[in-house]
């Protein structure tokens, strides 16, 4: 009887066998674009599938690679991790592992996973990302608040861009320096402040006393450690320091060398501007380049044949009515020099001097002054 | 900072801080725009306090009539027209307090009123300066520069500058002669800030002047003819008419009563000088003048070096050139002759040295010319000592004087002398020593500016800097008297004067604090930034030529802003 019912159940198909788990499937989808560079963020999503819609442990891991295809070419441990769905970071600028530090030129993405009852999927899923580097990117700018003239400090800076290759990793610049002429002289130095954004960094070269008018040319090349380069190249115009010119003065000074401006009071012969590109009056405030124009004076006394210097070096001069007869003409005259000290080779009799090339620039002014 | 906002605030609030007391009024539809600002921005009351009053108007079209009202508590307060136009006004601000001021403008334009209430300010611990610009071609023009004490730092605002108005005309006397002339435009109410010109020998001159009234110094350049002061000359007056003047006489006599010959005399009249003259026989006189009655009359009388007698200046309004002018040396005048003294240093003689007695005398002598006055003396006579250093004739008055010895220009000695005895037969001139003194700030550019008999000898100012530790040092001649004058080009201090001698010369000075003024320089009604102009800070109070010396300067930038920096109280 047994044996009937045995064999009916057999034959009718009828077993009860415990189901077999089917293990998970997994992929990689990249959400990020294609192109990466250190710093950028980087998004994976991972997609599952369980044949029993079972719940899926998922293990994501980051390595940082300088090749990801060779033996030794990513760091051992990972410097991210993982279990959602989704798994995102940002790229560092280099291996974490290597000493000197290399930056980051790919990684290997891992992901593992796991159902509910321990099935694995085979195979786990990598990915390769390659990581592109950005060349550094050179801005220069010359800087003087007083023109280029020769023998003037001028300062040229230099904003480094490198975004991709980290703090304190911004290259150093190669300066260059082309004077106008062979034989032109300066000299330089350079400086180079730590970054304070962590992407970008300045340098400042300075050029010390540059002799020799013309265009200067100065260049500027970074390059990064990975051999990305950027180069820039400025010209500025190196005048020659300018003569002052005489810009304004009290009282009013006839040059027609008939008229005299009549002196009936005790006056102040002053020169309240002097022009110059340096060397100005009055004197600008607190300014470590800017300087003064020098004042020299002399004085005709009524009757002499040639002026005799006079000891004031300021920008005026007071003469008194009551220092002379009257009709008495007296001669005032002020030269003004700059730091050159061009020497005013004008003929003595000449009310006004000009050594420039324009002549309305003048450095002596003589006034002639009668006592009514 | 806080005080200079609590200024501004209290100022009203529309003239703060700044020349521009502004409301800019727009009318609907019109684009017309009055423009109210005041000259001093910030007034302090006073017996003598003058504000004027400046209406600009813009986006007008016709000729623009001004309607004035000013008040204070609603009572209405007098004012008097300034400019030809009447866009300006001038009223009397003596008593502290908010004064009303408001313009209407018509003739055809459609401008709104304009109302400013300004702030009349106490007077009191104020520092008060003149703020002269001067930016050819526009005339120079002076503001009142008040802030009050203790502030560190003063916005002045904006100096809106007129640009002036071109003037031209001719000077010629009555039958047509053209003259040329020494000119200077003096604009009413503003004395300092006069423009100056000539005119061509065909009489014409040209000149940029504000457009107001002014009078006009004209000193004319060919004899013949008298300077005169024309009052009251308007823009558009193109002739400027001058003559031969009035003539006035006189003789000048000596300590013994004789007339005094080859004496040079000039007369001014309130400052407008006359021709001059020399003495001729029996110390008679003939000048020309132009009347002013009521004027003051000064007298200067140069006796010829020979005599040794002082130099006269005499000064009153009770003086009528009109009268016979007599003008007598003091009797007890006895000049000194100084021949065969000896000048030495240190024993040995100083050869071919120049060297100059000065002093001054009280009362030197009379003027009487309907009335009376008295007449000061100064002492100046010069000479140069042999190869011997001894001196060749050299007459100064018998009073007592200093000898101003030059042996190199940065070498002076100067010997008191009372010449009311006989000189002695040699004089030692001290060598200058070198007094060092400290400032506490490097770069500082220290002058000496000699005064009293050194000024009077014509001595030359010494000049130095101090270096970086403010270390200075200068060589002053003993009994001597300076005024020192220390300026801070950077403005960390404000400038310093003070009368020192050898023996008083501090070993420590400090520069006082400064007020830092800024401020910006435009054209008046654009706007428009003015470079380069200069911008002078002058004493307020002072006269003669301490008028004209800067206490500070600066040259605009190219935004046309200015620094300056002051003293808290001048």
């Amino acid at each position: 009887m047994h044996r009937a019912i045995l064999a009916t159940a057999v034959l009718g198909g009828c077993f009860y066998t415990e189901p077999i788990n089917q293990r998970p499937s997994i992929d990689i989808q990249r959400e990020s674009a294609d192109v990466v560079h250190r710093g950028d963020f980087v998004t994976f999503t991972a997609i599952t599938s369980d044949p029993e819609n079972q719940t899926i442990d998922l293990a994501w891991t980051a390595f940082l690679c300088t090749d990801a295809s060779a033996d030794g070419g990513c760091d051992v441990m990972p410097f991210a991790t993982g279990t959602l769905d989704k798994f995102a970071f940002k790229v560092p600028p280099v291996r974490l592992e290597l000493n000197p530090a290399k930056p980051v030129q790919s990684i290997l993405v891992g992901l593992s996973a796991q159902d509910a009852y321990g099935a694995r999927a085979r195979p786990d899923q990598h990915a390769i990302i390659t990581v592109d580097n950005l060349a550094p990117v050179v801005m220069l700018r010359p800087d003087s608040r007083y023109g280029y003239v020769e023998g003037v400090d001028l300062d040229v800076f230099a904003l480094v861009t490198d975004p991709d290759d980290g703090p304190d990793r911004i290259p150093a610049l190669a300066w260059q320096v082309f004077t106008p002429m062979i034989g032109d002289t300066y000299t330089q130095s350079i400086e180079a402040p730590p970054s304070t954004d962590q992407v970008s960094r300045t340098e400042r070269l300075t050029l010390h006393a540059p002799t020799g008018p013309g265009l200067w040319m100065v260049s500027a090349t970074a390059t990064d450690p990975l051999g990305a380069t950027d180069a820039q190249t400025i010209m500025f115009d190196v005048e020659p320091d300018r003569d002052p010119c005489l810009g304004q003065w009290s009282p009013i000074a006839p040059l027609d060398g008939v008229n005299a401006v009549p002196l009936a009071a005790r006056t102040l012969f002053q020169v309240p501007i002097v022009n110059d590109d340096l060397d100005v009056y009055p004197p600008q405030p607190a300014d470590h380049v800017l300087g003064t124009t020098r004042f020299t004076w002399s004085i005709k006394q009524p009757g002499a044949s040639s002026f005799v210097p006079l000891a004031t070096t300021t920008n005026g001069v007071e003469l008194d009515p009551g220092d002379y007869a009257a009709n008495d003409l007296v001669e005032l005259r002020v030269q003004i020099y700059d730091r050159r000290n061009v020497a005013i080779t004008c003929d003595p009799t000449l009310l006004t001097c000009s050594t420039s090339s324009q002549p309305s620039c003048i450095q002596r002014l003589t006034w002639r002054v009668k006592v009514p | 900072m806080k005080l200079a906002l609590l200024v501004a605030l209290l100022s009203g609030a529309c003239a703060a801080g700044s020349d521009v007391g502004v409301t800019p009024g727009d009318a609907a539809g019109s684009g017309c725009m009055v423009i109210l600002t005041f000259d001093p921005a910030q007034p302090i009351a006073g017996p003598d306090t003058k504000v004027r009053a400046i209406a600009t108007v813009q986006n007008v079209f016709g000729v623009p009539t001004f309607n004035w009202t000013v008040a204070r508590n609603g009572t209405p307060l007098a004012f008097d027209p300034a400019q030809a136009d009447n866009s300006q006004i001038t009223f009397a601000a003596t008593t502290a307090g908010v004064v009303h001021v408001e313009v209407g403008v018509g003739g055809g334009a459609f401008c709104p009123n304009e109302a400013v209430d300004l702030n009349v300010l106490a007077d009191g611990d104020v520092a008060s300066y003149r703020l002269r610009v001067n930016a050819p071609p526009a005339p120079p023009q002076e503001h009142t520069l008040a802030f009050p004490s203790g502030t560190t730092a003063y916005t002045y605002g904006d100096f809106a500058l007129d640009p002036g108005i071109a003037v031209s005309g001719v000077v010629r006397d009555a039958a047509q002669t053209p003259v040329p002339a020494y000119l200077r435009f003096v604009p009413h109410g503003r004395p300092d800030a006069y423009v100056e010109t000539f005119s061509d020998p065909t009489g014409h001159f040209a000149a940029s002047v504000l457009d107001e009234p002014h009078d006009v110094l004209v000193i004319p350049m060919l004899a013949g003819y008298v300077p005169k002061l024309v009052t009251d000359w308007a823009v558009g007056t193109t002739v400027i008419a001058v003559d031969a003047g009035t003539p006035a006489s006189g003789v000048v006599t000596g300590p013994g009563g004789a007339g005094l010959v080859g004496a040079s005399v000039t007369l001014t009249l309130d400052g407008v000088p006359s021709t001059s003259t020399l003495t001729t026989a029996g110390g008679a006189f003939t000048l020309a003048y132009h009347p002013n009655p009521g004027a003051v009359v000064g007298i200067d009388v140069l006796p010829p070096t020979a005599s040794g007698l002082p130099r006269l200046a005499a000064s009153s309004a009770a003086l009528d050139p009109s009268t016979a002018i007599a003008i007598a040396y003091a009797a007890a005048l006895a000049p000194r002759d100084l021949a065969g003294v000896v000048i030495t240093r240190a024993g040995s003689p100083l050869a071919n040295t120049r060297l100059t007695v000065a002093g001054t005398i009280g009362v030197a002598g009379t003027v009487t010319a309907g009335g009376t006055a008295s007449a000061t003396g100064t002492i100046r006579a010069s000479a140069t000592t042999n190869a011997s250093g001894v001196l060749p004739t050299l007459r100064a008055a018998n009073a007592p004087v200093s000898v101003v010895v030059e042996p190199a220009a940065d070498d002076v000695a100067v010997i008191a002398v009372n010449l009311a005895s006989a000189p002695p037969a040699t004089l030692v001139a001290p060598a200058p020593t070198a007094h060092a003194s400290n400032v506490g700030l490097g770069g500082v550019f220290v002058t000496a500016v000699p005064s009293g008999d050194l000024a009077i000898a014509g001595a030359q100012a010494l000049a130095t800097t101090s270096a970086t530790n403010g270390d200075f040092s200068l060589k002053l001649a003993a009994n001597a008297t300076y005024t020192l004058k220390l300026r801070d080009a950077a403005g960390r201090g404000a400038p310093y004067e003070a009368p020192v001698t050898s023996a008083t010369l501090p070993a420590t000075l400090a520069l006082p604090p400064a007020v830092k003024v800024t401020g910006t320089i435009s054209e008046t009604g654009i706007a428009n930034p003015i470079a380069n102009a200069a911008v002078s800070v002058l004493c307020k109070t002072c006269t003669g030529v301490a008028r004209t010396r800067p206490i500070a300067e600066a040259a605009s930038e190219q935004s046309g802003g200015f620094t300056v920096a002051v003293p808290d109280l001048p």
